[in-house]
Parts: structure tokens; C-alpha cells; sequence
């Protein structure tokens, strides 16, 4: 049976009293590609920044591997600095993922951040512009670059950390069919890597190619989980969170 | 090894059209920050070029204007002021720099310090050299004012063609060679980075403005919207900002920044600028 890697238990979370989850319960299985799906504001951005220890819970509790995610245990370095490097998010505006001033600089950040060697961050950072294709823009500042470049700086930016868990806030969004079809590619890769994947989308097309499990949000709450076949196949429920007319 | 490929400036025909056309403050403002944004464009363009300047360090080429201005600020001759202008025209034309630029540099120069200039002509005591409308020019008048026309004219051409043969990151990495803390380095990269988005941010806004207005508004109602279109971009700063943080949280940031280290500069590259030093001590000292 698969390890749980993160555990949530009845987690609530509010911005200056405006509830953005209510008593989430979850789990995410070690290898599993989960989606996380619901109309726009319902909660989706604020679970993965939850689960990324960037947000901490209202009520509830979030834990890792068994280990409580707070504050408390983030101002410790060795805390940090371990689960910085095995969890990765991929924000869903690259604008604000992409701040240095060429895209070389952009993906050697973590890894400095991380305190890893300047000769392996070198010959690293060279093999992750080839594998995500973007060679060429090795010195090119990321505000110059286009939707699906900067899409794949910003996921470039964090798998070079090799993180176990990839938290991927609507990956497709605002990209053209070439640069959807390129960023659907290698989320697919990484289930052979044995990455595990957690996917707020609402792109519901895609679902049965990127995830193995979903769960639905509404308002804050879970409004339904189960397999996308299930989850598909269920209009009624579909039609309530605002996924489909 | 060719240039980075660039895509089109960062505003539309369209856009610029629309913004040359309004005539309110606000709009006029952006129409000049539209000319900046386009002004970097083409310093990118031609820091990319492969000119002769384009292919020497940052740190180099900074510390080598660095010098250049010292020694243009201390001179006490105008020959050597001029000299050094002419090397840095030289410089200049050898890195495939238009002239337009040079001039329209220039031209804004002379008249700004022309102003300011032109009061010493006459009110610097010394020996009568001309008069003019009954007022008396003195040489040491005029040898003073024509002193700082050179030196800025000098100074800030070396600037222009030092910023315009190198891309900005370059600039960056340089700054953070001469011990300028990695802090203050990351901090100016990041507001140039972000100004740019936040430029594009207004534009767009103001074409979505425009896209739903029938007619010229009364100008209360202009200012009103100005004010809005603030307080809008302000809110979305704060937001961003605070993004940018738990991004950089995310991976692994703590509190101080870590950048990777430059190569050391070369004996030949050290020896080069060692000569210049020293050719500029000893012209100095003549």
C-alpha cells in the first residue's frame, strides 16, 4: 500500500474572514497524480499553497510524511531546507515565479537557495534547459518571453530540484494547443519518474491524461472525489461546483 | 556566436498610436514611459550586437568607464576631456552604436547643461575676453563653463555607450564583482524585472478603458479614473509582492539571497585595465 505523503484532517483556512477551505480532509498517496478541481476562487491555489508550507492552517491539521507542517517546524533550517528540496510548487502566473534577470539565473535559484555545489548547479541548470527545450533562451529575461517559454522556465525553475512531490497550480492555463500538448507531455513523464503530482485545474479534457485520482471543490468545501471517470461521469455534481454549464 | 533572438517591443503599433493620441497628463505620462520601455528595447538590441565593445566582460568594460570618468571629472585641461570624449565616440562607432543616438544624447545634454552653464560665461570674475549686449564675457567665465559642457558631454557618453554594449543581467553580475551588496544587486534586478510587467499591467488597463469609452470624458471624470487606475495598481503590487515572496519561499529562500559566483578576471584582462589606470594617472599628473 502506498505511503501517504501529505494528510489533511479537517483543515480550514481564512483570508481577513473570508473562508477560502472549510474542514478539508484529504490524502495524497506517494506516486499518485491527484487533481484538484472547482471554479475559479473555490479554494484550489490556497490547498496547494497549504500543502507547499507557505500557508498555514486556520484549524486542522497538514502533515508530510507524518510530520506537522507549521510555522514552528518551518523556522527550523533543517525542516525547511528538506522539504524545500523534496516539494516543488509551479505557481500559476509565471510572472510571479520568474524574478531574476535571465532564465540561466531563473532555474539556478533553488538550488543556490539549497546550498548545493556551484559546479553541479552549472552542469545541472544545462541539462534542464535541454530537457525542457528552452537552450535558447538561456540568457533571455523571462519578461521578454512568451506564455508557454515562461510556463516552461517556471516548471524548469522547480524540477531541477528534483522534488518527489510536484504541486502544479493550473499548468495549462492561458496556453496555446502546442504549449498545452508540451506541458501535458512531461507531467505524463513524471509518473514513470514515480513523481507524485498534486494538479489544480479546471480543465476538465485533460483530466484523464494527467490525474489518477480527483477531488472537487466548492466554495472551500470537497463537493465530490473519485477517479476521472467517476468524477466525469457525474454531471450533477460537475454542474454544482461550476465546472460545466 | 549570434545575439539572443528578440521578440517585437513590448507595446503594439496599436497601443502606441493610442497612447500618442490621448492628451490628458496620465495618458501623456505613459506615452513617455511607452519611449523608455522602447529605449530599453533597443539597448538590449544593441548590447546584442556584435560590435567591439559587445564582446569585452561587464566588469571590464565598468571599471574602464569608471576610470574614463574619474579621470574626465579631475582634468584641468580641455584637451584631455576632449580626448577622452573622442575615445569614447571611437569606442562608440567601433561597437556598431547609430549615431542618432549618440546625438539625440548629446543634444539633450548640451541643453540642460547649457543652462546651467551659461550663467558662469558672465558672472565668473577675471579678464574681459568678448562683450555681448553690454554684458562682459571673462575667460575664466568662459573656460569654466566650456570645462563642464565637456566633462558632462564626456561622462555621459562613456554611461550611454557603457549601459547600450551590455545586456542588463551583464550590468547586474558586474555590479555585484565591485562588492555591491548581493542584496542591493537583487533588489534593483527585481524592480526592473517587475517595472516592466507593471508597465504592460497599466497599458493594458488603459486600453480596456479606452475600448469601452464612447466619447472624450469630462476632465473631474478623467482624474477620478486616474486616481482609480492607482489605487488598482497599487492593490496589485501589494499582491504581487507578496507572491514574489512565497515563490521565492517556495524554493528555499530564507532570508539571504545566494548567487553563483563569477570567473575571476584574466591576467590580460587585469593588465588592461592596469594600462589604462596608469595612462590616465599619468595624463592626469601632466
Amino acid at each position: 500500500m502506498a505511503v501517504d505523503v501529505f494528510e489533511l484532517d479537517n483543515v480550514s483556512f481564512a483570508y481577513r474572514g473570508v473562508t477560502a477551505l472549510h474542514r478539508v480532509s484529504l490524502t495524497v498517496p506517494a506516486g499518485r497524480r491527484l487533481a484538484l478541481l472547482g471554479a475559479n476562487g473555490c479554494g484550489k491555489s490556497t490547498l496547494l499553497r497549504i500543502l507547499d508550507g507557505l500557508y498555514f492552517a486556520d484549524s486542522g491539521t497538514v502533515r508530510y510524511h507524518g510530520a506537522a507542517l507549521t510555522e514552528v517546524e518551518f523556522e527550523h533550517d533543517s525542516f525547511s531546507h528538506a522539504f524545500r528540496k523534496r516539494v516543488g510548487l509551479v505557481f500559476q502566473n509565471p510572472d510571479v515565479q520568474l524574478f531574476c534577470p535571465t532564465v540561466f539565473d531563473e532555474i539556478a535559484f533553488g538550488p543556490l537557495q539549497l546550498g548545493w555545489e556551484k559546479d553541479r548547479i552549472r552542469s545541472t541548470v544545462a541539462e534542464a534547459l535541454e530537457y525542457f527545450e528552452i537552450a535558447d533562451l538561456r540568457d533571455r529575461a523571462p519578461h521578454r518571453l512568451s506564455g508557454g517559454e515562461k510556463k516552461r522556465v517556471a516548471l524548469a525553475s522547480v524540477l531541477i530540484m528534483n522534488p518527489e512531490v510536484i504541486l502544479l497550480d493550473e499548468p495549462t492555463a492561458a496556453l496555446d494547443p502546442r504549449s498545452q500538448g508540451q506541458i501535458v507531455h512531461l507531467m505524463k513523464s513524471w509518473e514513470a519518474l514515480g513523481k507524485t503530482l498534486v494538479i489544480a485545474t479546471h480543465d476538465l479534457h485533460l483530466l484523464a491524461e494527467i490525474a489518477d485520482d480527483c477531488i472537487v471543490l466548492d466554495k472551500g468545501r470537497i463537493a465530490g472525489r473519485g477517479t476521472p471517470a467517476e468524477i466525469l461521469a457525474d454531471e450533477t455534481m460537475l454542474r454544482a461546483a461550476n465546472l460545466i454549464r | 556566436m549570434p545575439g539572443p533572438v528578440m521578440p517585437g517591443p513590448v507595446m503594439s503599433e496599436g497601443l502606441h498610436h493610442l497612447v500618442h493620441r490621448r492628451k490628458g497628463f496620465l495618458d501623456r505620462t505613459l506615452g513617455e514611459i511607452s519611449h523608455v520601455v522602447d529605449r530599453s528595447f533597443s539597448a538590449e538590441l544593441s548590447s546584442a550586437n556584435g560590435g567591439f565593445l559587445q564582446e569585452i566582460d561587464a566588469r571590464v568594460k565598468m571599471a574602464g568607464a569608471g576610470i574614463l570618468i574619474f579621470t574626465a571629472a579631475a582634468a584641468q585641461s580641455h584637451a584631455l576631456v576632449i580626448g577622452i570624449w573622442s575615445v569614447a565616440v571611437g569606442l562608440a562607432l567601433a561597437s556598431r552604436l547609430q549615431w542618432r543616438e549618440l546625438t539625440t544624447l548629446w543634444a539633450g545634454v548640451l541643453l540642460f547643461s547649457g543652462f546651467i552653464a551659461l550663467p558662469a560665461i558672465f558672472l565668473t570674475p577675471g579678464e574681459p575676453w568678448a562683450h555681448i549686449l553690454g554684458l562682459t564675457i571673462t575667460h575664466q567665465g568662459w573656460r569654466t563653463a566650456t570645462m563642464l559642457l565637456a566633462r558632462v558631454l564626456t561622462t555621459s557618453t562613456l554611461g550611454s555607450v557603457l549601459v547600450s554594449t551590455t545586456p542588463w543581467h551583464q550590468l547586474l553580475r558586474a555590479m555585484r564583482a565591485f562588492r555591491l551588496p548581493v542584496v542591493a544587486v537583487v533588489l534593483i534586478g527585481m524592480t526592473y524585472r517587475y517595472i516592466f510587467l507593471f508597465i504592460q499591467t497599466t497599458l493594458d488597463m488603459l486600453e480596456g478603458r479606452q475600448s469601452r469609452l464612447a466619447g472624450a470624458l469630462p476632465a473631474a471624470q478623467r482624474r477620478t479614473m486616474a486616481i482609480a487606475t492607482v489605487g488598482v495598481l497599487m492593490s496589485k503590487a501589494f499582491e504581487l509582492s507578496s507572491d514574489v515572496h512565497l515563490a521565492m519561499q517556495s524554493r528555499g529562500y530564507r532570508g539571504e539571497v545566494h548567487v553563483l559566483d563569477e570567473r575571476p578576471l584574466s591576467a590580460k584582462e587585469w593588465a588592461v585595465l592596469l594600462a589604462l589606470a596608469l595612462l590616465c594617472g599619468v595624463a592626469l599628473w601632466r
